[in-house]
């Protein structure tokens, strides 16, 4: 099969891919960057779990194919934390407990980050609506809300 | 003593999960490995005439492809899951049939998703296109898909060597049951259904297999919350003795359940990597497990229920009819007997006859989901509870009031055997009803009444037994640790368990920190290997903290024991003079004289010559934990007690529904619950709420459907809905405790309680709601478009 290049920066690291036209961003991420934090819950892109901020926009990256990465910014999980320091995100879920399995989380966190610099000062039904995309199968989201305000709080102090 | 044990810690697991940085299943890569991928059958029922390999072997990338015929040359029928061939009862009932499947359809399929045909490629995308061009010739055979039609003599069969469809029977009989029926004040006779539901863990299955052939070393990797059990299937099923096994289950993104079972891949993956001598992996896409991955909940059901003019039962019957799907070996038969078994619930009933079938349809198999034939057991009673009350005319607590059973009579035995531990269940609805204050909900519906408004308070009483005990079964019930001190001093734990979401190293850390009084950032929890120790049942069934917390505690009372033997023979004194705390071992008697468990573990393991006389090096112990309160030996009336705690929970829902849509609002969410004593209280209020989520899920948005035709209606999250943020409700949590008497810490366990309550508390609700218009709500799901048709069936019926 014919295969084509894609450039593409993934937490600040710039890549350089020869794929098939067809691979999707999550397969790019996961087997050709190695960044396993971003994981596949659906393929149909309902459940978010391989959510991913691109151009500062989140996309569900099993919706997208690799060549529609070139040239993009691309953040993930594996990019929050600095230097050893939890993001303010991350440190937010784990007092909250707001996570079991941990298998949402890098899609979740993803949302957050994206949706408090749009957001800085949510309500609990804003929170509900945008993370309608993002599914959890253990913790029953309150203490996901309950992480997301204060991750806010957090954020701005 | 108790330094961490009963405190909200934070979860050691999270600071992994936030990073990414978990290994689960899809993320293990080994050098040389290929990926499979399995052709799977559209039909529900069809005689497989031809399947054609050609095409895709000559595909690029293609090493490797195999067929229902190669798989019945290379292989056995799949061995049975959980029981052994032996009889696993020694009561007459249940009766059980087993069905030869093998890892490959044979000649026939028999539910649309079965495995068909496998194909091995270089990577993940060329094993896909080439499954597509598996070439297979089927003959449709009439489905069978209603589960009563299913029970019907005549019925087309799916194993023409039975002589009906029933693989499971039950029958159980005990007292003057009709005859006390005929002579109630009042008897209910009501038919239940039950949808069909599953757990849809947000991680699907995998599976991988690499040999070590100089070794004769299969290493199995999979997401299954039995690692402990694959081996004997496996090799049984392979036929191949000769061959050592190590199961290992890496971190799993939830299992609820689906991931208790011996499934096809399990085999399939190791027969292609001992032919081929690669690791091989397969990753399953979310529609093959919607299809192909156990479902779980779907029953008909008949209770008549008989009560005096006080309101007291005075017997009951039940017809329970589990439409368990195919045969394969999912656990599926245990839902038909745990439903039948505790249908009584907490109330006390000495008169109860059932009779239960597991029957076979050609639908997906069914196994167990996250609170097992216990959600199914409750939503029967309380809803014929429910409708004695209004019956009657008593308030809905005022009849459950008058049934429990009392807490003198424990440890109480229930009428099919089983030894309920401990609770007082009226003042667990004492403190629902104050905390909801109910009395002030039932006057709020009132005003919204006569505004035109339908709103109703929901009330419901759920007792979950768990931690069952079955011999002949490979998950026996008992659970198996090893606690272990190294030589710098740290602990080390190891456990049967797997890694499923349930925050095991957290709390084994709490509990052995405790246990051998050293810091909780000291412990070191390792599980999901069948290597770590010897057996295990494996995660399920919310008995972690009944059994494998147990043998914690037993297993850190012997190492214990050693060290204050060490400490007392090299200070000179009495280990009753000694304590353990804080990473030492302390003179109660004379401040400042003490040894630090760094030290013992230096003369335990070196300096041997300062062991008191006889004692062997070392500090670690295995303990194997049974929970006291079972029983094998039939009594004299022919009954086993199984289970062995007994945690309970009242549910208060207060709701409104729009009579015009069908759709429901949940106003307030209150819930009491006694799980005995709490190891980490902010844990179990998570896992509360996760499981009150999945049976919101179920009430409202989860089906499986299937049409006549046995079609999946329902493949993929984009129709089969689990609840967001958007749909989960606000909770109101509280606990109340009475510990558990036969555990040493004084846990029952608490990650299924939650999910039994809203499709039950829900259905209370609503009726309630509804009770001007005359709705009856007897059947599941609770979704808009069922209460909008029940409204109107009503009122075609009134004019």
């Amino acid at each position: 099969m014919q295969r084509i290049t894609v450039e593409t920066t993934i937490n600040g690291t710039d890549y350089s891919f020869e794929v098939e036209p067809r691979l999707l961003l999550v397969d790019l991420i996961r087997d050709k960057a190695g960044l396993k934090g971003t994981h596949v819950g659906c393929d149909t892109g309902n459940c978010g779990a391989c959510t991913v901020v691109m151009n500062g926009l989140t996309v569900k990256s099993c919706q997208v194919l690799a060549p529609r990465a070139r040239g993009a910014e691309i953040r993930t999980v594996e990019g929050l934390a600095r230097d050893g320091a939890l993001h303010p995100v991350q440190e937010a879920f784990w007092e909250c407990d707001a996570l079991e399995c941990g298998f949402c989380t890098p899609g979740m966190l993803m949302t957050t980050v994206a949706f408090l610099e749009e957001h800085p000062h949510p309500a609990d039904d804003d929170i509900r609506r945008a993370y309608s995309g993002n599914l959890c199968r253990c913790t029953g989201y309150l203490n996901i809300i309950k992480a997301v305000k204060r991750a806010a709080e957090n954020t701005e102090s | 003593m108790a330094n961490y044990v009963g405190k909200s810690i934070k979860r050691k697991e999270s600071f992994d999960s936030i990073q990414g940085k978990n290994t689960y299943i899809a993320d293990v890569d080994l050098p040389g490995m290929l990926h499979a991928c399995i052709h799977r059958s559209p039909y529900a029922h069809a005689r497989v005439t031809r399947v054609d390999l050609s095409e895709a072997l000559g595909q690029p990338g293609v090493v490797a492809a195999l067929s229902g015929e190669d798989i019945r040359r290379l292989s056995r029928p799949m061995a049975p899951f959980p029981f052994t061939r032996t009889r696993p009862y020694t009561s007459d009932y249940p009766r059980v049939r087993f069905a030869d499947h093998y890892c490959l359809a044979v000649e026939q399929v028999r539910h649309a998703g079965e495995a068909v045909a496998v194909v091995v490629a270089e990577d993940r995308y060329a094993a896909a296109d080439a499954a597509e061009a598996v070439r297979v010739e089927y003959e449709p055979l009439p489905p069978v898909v209603d589960v009563e039609a299913a029970l019907e003599r005549g019925s087309v069969r799916l194993y023409e060597e039975w002589p009906d469809n029933v693989q499971y029977e039950f029958r159980f009989s005990e007292g003057p049951v009709d005859e006390l029926l005929e002579s109630s004040a009042v008897v209910i006779r009501e038919r239940i259904v039950q949808h069909r539901y599953t757990g849809t863990p947000l991680e699907t299955r995998g599976v991988i297999a690499s040999v070590d052939q100089r070794d004769n070393l299969l290493t199995l990797w999979s997401s299954t919350q039995v690692p402990h059990a694959l081996p004997n299937l496996v090799l049984d099923t392979l036929g191949r003795g000769d061959l050592k096994i190590r199961v290992i289950s890496p971190a799993m993104g939830g299992g609820f359940g689906i991931k208790w079972a011996f499934y096809p891949e399990e085999v399939l993956m190791p027969l292609l990597s001992l032919q081929l001598d690669r690791p091989v992996s397969w990753r399953e896409s979310r529609s093959e497990h919607m299809a192909a991955s156990h479902h779980s909940r779907a029953q008909v059901d008949y209770a008549e229920a008989g009560f005096d003019e006080s309101g007291r039962i005075t017997a009951l019957k039940t017809r329970v009819i589990v439409d368990l799907g195919t045969a394969y070996p999912s656990g599926g038969t245990s839902l038909a007997f745990v439903t039948a078994n505790f249908i009584p619930g907490p109330y006390r009933v000495d008169n109860y006859a059932t009779t239960s079938f597991g029957v076979v349809t050609n639908k997906t198999a069914a196994g167990p989901h996250r609170a097992n034939g216990k959600a199914e057991s409750n939503f029967i009673m309380e809803r014929v509870m429910d409708r004695a009350a209004l019956e009657l005319g008593l308030g809905k607590d005022e009849i459950r009031r008058r049934n429990l059973v009392q807490p003198h009579e424990f440890p109480y035995t229930c009428v099919t055997g089983s030894t309920y531990d401990s609770g007082d269940y009226p003042a667990c609805l004492r403190m629902a009803l104050e905390k909801s204050d109910y009395a002030g909900l039932l006057a709020d519906r009132e005003r919204n009444r006569r505004q035109g408004r339908y709103r109703g308070v929901g009330l419901a009483f759920m007792l979950e037994p768990l931690s069952s005990l079955r011999p002949n079964a490979y998950n026996a019930g008992y659970e198996t640790v090893t606690v272990r001190v190294d030589p710098v001093g740290k602990a080390w734990v190891f456990s049967g368990d797997v890694n499923m979401s349930m925050s095991h190293k957290t709390t084994l850390s709490q509990v052995v920190a405790d246990g051998l009084g050293v810091r909780f950032e000291d412990v070191q929890v390792f599980e999901g290997d069948s290597a770590l120790v010897s057996s295990s049942s494996g995660s399920y069934a919310s008995r972690f903290s009944t059994v494998t917390i147990s043998a914690a505690i037993k297993a850190c009372q012997a190492v214990r024991r050693k060290m204050l033997a060490i400490a007392a023979h090299v200070l000179r004194t009495h280990p009753e003079a000694l304590e353990c705390t804080g990473g030492m071992v302390l003179s109660t008697e004379k401040t400042g004289s003490g040894l630090s468990i760094k030290e013992i573990a230096n003369i335990a393991y070196y300096s041997i010559n300062r062991l008191p006389g006889n004692m062997d090096p070392g500090l670690h112990d295995t303990h194997y934990f049974i929970n006291p309160n079972t029983s094998f030996e039939p009594d004299a009336k022919g009954r086993t007690s199984n289970f062995s705690t007994f945690p309970y929970a009242v549910h208060v829902a207060y709701v409104e529904v729009d009579a015009g849509t069908g759709e429901t609002t949940i106003l307030r969410y209150v819930t009491v619950d006694d799980s005995g004593n709490l190891v980490n209280p902010m844990i179990v209020d998570t896992q509360i709420t996760g499981a009150i989520s999945h049976g919101v899920g179920g009430a409202f948005l989860e089906e499986l459907v299937y049409d006549e035709r046995g079609q999946l209606l329902s493949g993929t999250f984009a129709d089969y809905l689990i609840p967001s943020a958007a749909e989960m409700p606000d909770l109101e949590i509280h606990h109340m405790v009475t510990p558990a008497p036969f555990t040493p810490g004084g846990f029952k366990g608490v990650g299924e309680i939650g999910a039994i309550g809203p499709p039950v508390v829900l259905a209370s609700a609503i009726e309630d709601a509804l009770t001007p218009l005359g709705v009856k709500i007897m059947s599941l799901p609770l979704k808009p478009e069922n209460i909008w048709r029940a409204v109107r069936e009503r009122a075609r019926r009134s004019s």
